[in-house]
């Protein structure tokens, strides 16, 4: 009994959250964040460019809150979550992509 | 050991066993949830990147950025975050007491952000830049209200597994309602940063 309770401990602890992951999660989203203001109120850079590193530093602490704090990964008993996950971000990125190529382009044409 | 107690042993494992698939199933129906929930951001933030522009003569972001406060907002946000994890990770070990504090820290911290966000809101009205004045802030106030009004739904929701952690004490089934909580929670969080970063930092450059 005490032997497969034991067995069952790594396999349930796999899901289970800890204090680690949440630190390094937090102070990294810390350091983006403050990043992003920073680089923002300064006007460190011209306005394309702004955009581009924005953008960046959003993903990536995207994948840090996902990886540490939602703790979403790869694993087969995380992949009931993940498979979802990645069919949700094509369809999100279909329609955000999709909606801002086909107004522009309207806007375009329409000469306004 | 008995017989008897191995069949009995036998049998609260099978219990158990299945009492956590049932578990899992239902954490991966409110995840469905969730994820359905991200297509209403996608479409409020694919509304708002193409009305960015269309201020019709009012004030743009770039009038009403104000970097400390968005920054403050975005802490608050953040650190809710963190507190609940530590309240997840006391419920771990059963200490009750400790989970009810770090839930009661969290929503502190969500009512400043949702106070902070009210204020900005009723400061704009008060202006006379309300949703009505302009495309822009129209898909302003309906992408960021949006969120503000998942974080105050959160918030009721959180206030209400305190007091049943008060009065049922932690079990499996408390458990599992701080599972799906915390899962929304994150969420908000990660939504947060694509509004703090388009909306206000990409709208103020």
């Amino acid at each position: 009994m005490t032997e497969q309770a034991h067995k069952n401990m790594p396999e349930q602890n796999r899901n289970l959250k800890t204090f680690k992951s949440y630190v390094i999660g937090f102070c990294s989203a810390l350091i983006l964040t403050l990043i992003a203001f920073y680089i923002t109120s300064q006007h460190s850079f011209s306005h394309g460019t702004l955009c581009w590193v924005l953008l960046i530093l959003a993903l990536i602490q995207f994948f840090v809150q996902t990886g540490f704090f939602l703790r979403l990964n790869a694993s087969p008993e995380g992949r009931w979550e993940a498979v979802p996950f990645a069919f949700v971000i094509l369809v999100v990125l279909v329609i955000f992509f999709g909606s801002v190529w086909i107004m522009y382009n309207l806007s375009y044409f329409m000469g306004s | 050991m008995t017989t008897q107690s191995m069949i009995n042993d036998h049998h609260d494992d099978g219990h158990e066993a299945h009492q956590h698939h049932m578990d899992q199933i239902d954490i991966f129906g409110f995840w469905i949830y969730i994820m359905s929930d991200c297509l209403i951001f996608a479409a409020l933030f694919a509304t708002f990147i193409v009305l960015r522009d269309g201020t019709a003569g009012g004030i743009s972001m770039k009038d009403m950025i104000d970097y400390p406060y968005t920054l403050a907002e975005t802490i608050f946000l953040l650190c809710s975050s963190f507190t609940y994890g530590m309240g997840i990770l006391n419920s771990y070990h059963g200490k009750t007491h400790k989970v009810m504090m770090w839930l009661v820290f969290t929503i502190i911290l969500g009512c400043c952000f949702v106070g902070m966000e009210l204020n900005e809101f009723i400061g704009l009205h008060l202006a006379g830049h309300g949703p009505t004045s302009s495309g822009f802030l129209s898909a302003f106030f309906a992408l960021v209200g949006t969120h503000g009004f998942h974080v105050t739904m959160g918030l009721i929701w959180m206030i209400i597994l305190v007091i049943q952690l008060g009065i049922y004490g932690d079990s499996k089934t408390m458990q599992r309602r701080l599972t799906y909580l915390g899962l929304f929670w994150a969420f908000l969080d990660i939504v947060w940063i694509f509004v703090f970063t388009i909306v206000y930092l990409m709208g103020a450059v």
